[in-house]
């Protein structure tokens, strides 16, 4: 009843598939951790516009569905401002600014969540706030954020099947594409899951490893 | 360094022809002439009003803006064969309508660029101004809308039904009862078809023919609504069987272009192409080309059928 031979006559497709996933989630995760720590940061700061900035960005990211953002950036942009950005830019911002609302609230929390006492203790030792910050803050708070990133950035990578919609050849368009000429389609999206499996769960088990000592500790 | 040289450096960096050639392509994929075309819009969109006047006044205007482009950007999609089919090692797009659109392109001296889309984001293609032409629509007034159609179809196929093995449906009254589940793809004529001719059946729209084929398979569904070429393509891969319920209907297939002033030029010279293309008997040929390479039987079509 399995076909097996769809997935192995079509592997090239299948790997083709894979790198441009791949390519979009490691470059909108480094993307999205730069914009990401800025919109953190400036939601963190003492000056009142830039916070406002900065909880604008994320709730505006963070309650729109990436689909829509996606279809929005590639159908609309040229309508509204005849800016006329090609599937791949539309794809890799708009990844990008989605999930870089994400990590700012990780970043976020992840600095509230030091106790106030530590930056009391720090000011009475005459830090400025950039040391306060850089000295005692941030190395605490990056511990207790890396496994909230981690999972996020997991999930960046299957939200990369979202591209397939504006035609962008990932790996779930592969599968489509592999589907649309063998009509096993089946067989192809068991592949497509596994192989997302076979990369991400060594990943989501390095989260976990992360996790272990942080939970300990507190 | 701008943000595409640094992606185009990370791909490069992998030492992946492969990403960087998509990337690039995937970046690129006009390069110099959409700037061309565009700048043509723009130059329009920012003369004085009266200029601007005589300039959409022009009939010929998007046919000119076509010509100095040297592109003509039209639609093309996974999942139709045998009216489009990528090829599985270069990515270069073949099929029936490709070669109608390639010969529109031919007679304009441009270059055809394919657009990859699919049928649900046809319209917003068009808004989008990233297409010229689309070839293999079916006159549809809420489309209508948003695009203008030609008035002569380049042919006529017909509706079709693909049931599992051994079943089949002698008319269209038959599947009309409520125990029926008939599966069509979202943003298609069938939506219209199945809407007006199967009022009590179980309608269920689907994104694309794999998925239809997935329900059907599944036994999720009793019946796929397909062009005739569409359902004889799958049949000849051993799914299914195929019907032509009574009455037969026919399923004109023509052009649309964007809704645009200075376009009637354009449906002008594309009116031409598809009334030369009938007469000549070369829309014929095209077709019957297609279906002997696909190993597609017409046997299922009475005598009198013609496309």
């Amino acid at each position: 009843m399995f076909d097996l031979s769809v997935i192995t006559a079509n592997a090239g497709l299948l790997w083709q598939g894979l790198l441009v996933t791949l390519f979009y989630t490691v470059a909108t995760i480094a993307t999205g951790l730069l914009i990401g720590f800025a919109v953190g940061l400036a939601q963190l700061s003492s000056s009142l516009p830039l916070r406002l900035v900065g909880r604008v960005y994320v709730e505006f990211f963070r309650n729109i569905p990436l689909l829509v953002i996606l279809l929005w950036s590639y159908y609309a942009l040229p309508i509204f401002l005849h800016l006329n950005i090609t599937k791949a830019w539309a794809g890799y911002l708009s990844l990008s600014f989605y999930i870089a609302a994400f990590y700012a609230e990780i970043l976020r929390a992840g600095v509230e969540s030091i106790d106030a006492g530590q930056v009391d203790a720090a000011t009475a030792l005459g830090m400025s706030a950039g040391q306060r910050m850089q000295r005692v803050i941030l190395p605490q708070a990056i511990r207790r954020m890396l496994p909230p990133l981690v999972g996020q950035s997991i999930i960046q990578m299957k939200n990369t099947t979202l591209l397939s919609a504006i035609t962008v050849p990932d790996l779930l368009y592969q599968g489509s594409y592999i589907s649309s000429f063998t009509y096993k389609p089946m067989e192809v999206y068991t592949a497509v899951a596994a192989i997302f499996l076979i990369v991400l769960v060594p990943l989501t088990a390095l989260a976990r490893r992360m996790e272990g000592p942080h939970a300990h500790a507190h | 360094m701008p943000v595409e040289t640094m992606l185009l450096a990370q791909a490069g960096k992998q030492d992946c022809p492969f990403l960087k050639e998509r990337t690039e392509k995937l970046f690129f994929p006009l390069a110099r002439t959409e700037i061309t075309r565009r700048s043509i819009l723009f130059a329009a969109a920012a003369l004085p009003f009266g200029a601007q006047a005589s300039e959409a006044d022009d009939p010929a205007a998007v046919l000119n803006a076509i010509r100095a482009s040297g592109v003509l950007r039209a639609p093309v999609m996974l999942s139709e064969e045998p009216g489009y089919i990528k090829d599985r090692a270069t990515g270069a797009w073949s099929g029936y309508y490709t070669s109608f659109l390639q010969s529109i392109a031919d007679d304009l001296g441009v270059k055809l660029q394919p657009v990859e889309t699919s049928w649900g984001n046809l319209a917003a293609d068009f808004q989008a101004h990233k297409l010229d032409v689309a070839i293999g629509v079916n006159p549809n007034p809420q489309r209508a809308l948003v695009v203008d159609y030609l008035s002569v179809p380049i042919f006529s196929d017909a509706w079709a039904i693909l049931t599992p093995k051994g079943e089949h449906a002698a008319t269209w009254a038959e599947l009309n009862v409520p125990a029926k589940r008939i599966t069509v793809q979202t943003g298609s004529t069938m939506q219209i078809v199945a809407r007006a001719l199967l009022p009590d059946a179980q309608v269920t729209p689907v994104a694309d023919r794999p998925t239809a084929l997935l329900e059907l398979q599944s036994s999720r569904s009793d019946a796929i609504l397909l062009s005739i070429l569409d359902a004889l393509d799958v049949h000849a891969r051993g799914i299914g069987d195929v019907s032509l319920p009574r009455p037969i209907l026919q399923n004109p297939a023509t052009l649309c272009v964007a809704r645009q002033e200075g376009n009637a030029g354009f449906i002008n010279f594309l009116t031409t192409w598809v009334e030369q293309e009938r007469s000549l008997g070369l829309a014929q040929s095209t077709l019957a080309k297609a279906w002997k390479a696909r190993g597609i039987d017409l046997s299922i079509l009475p005598p009198d059928f013609t496309f």
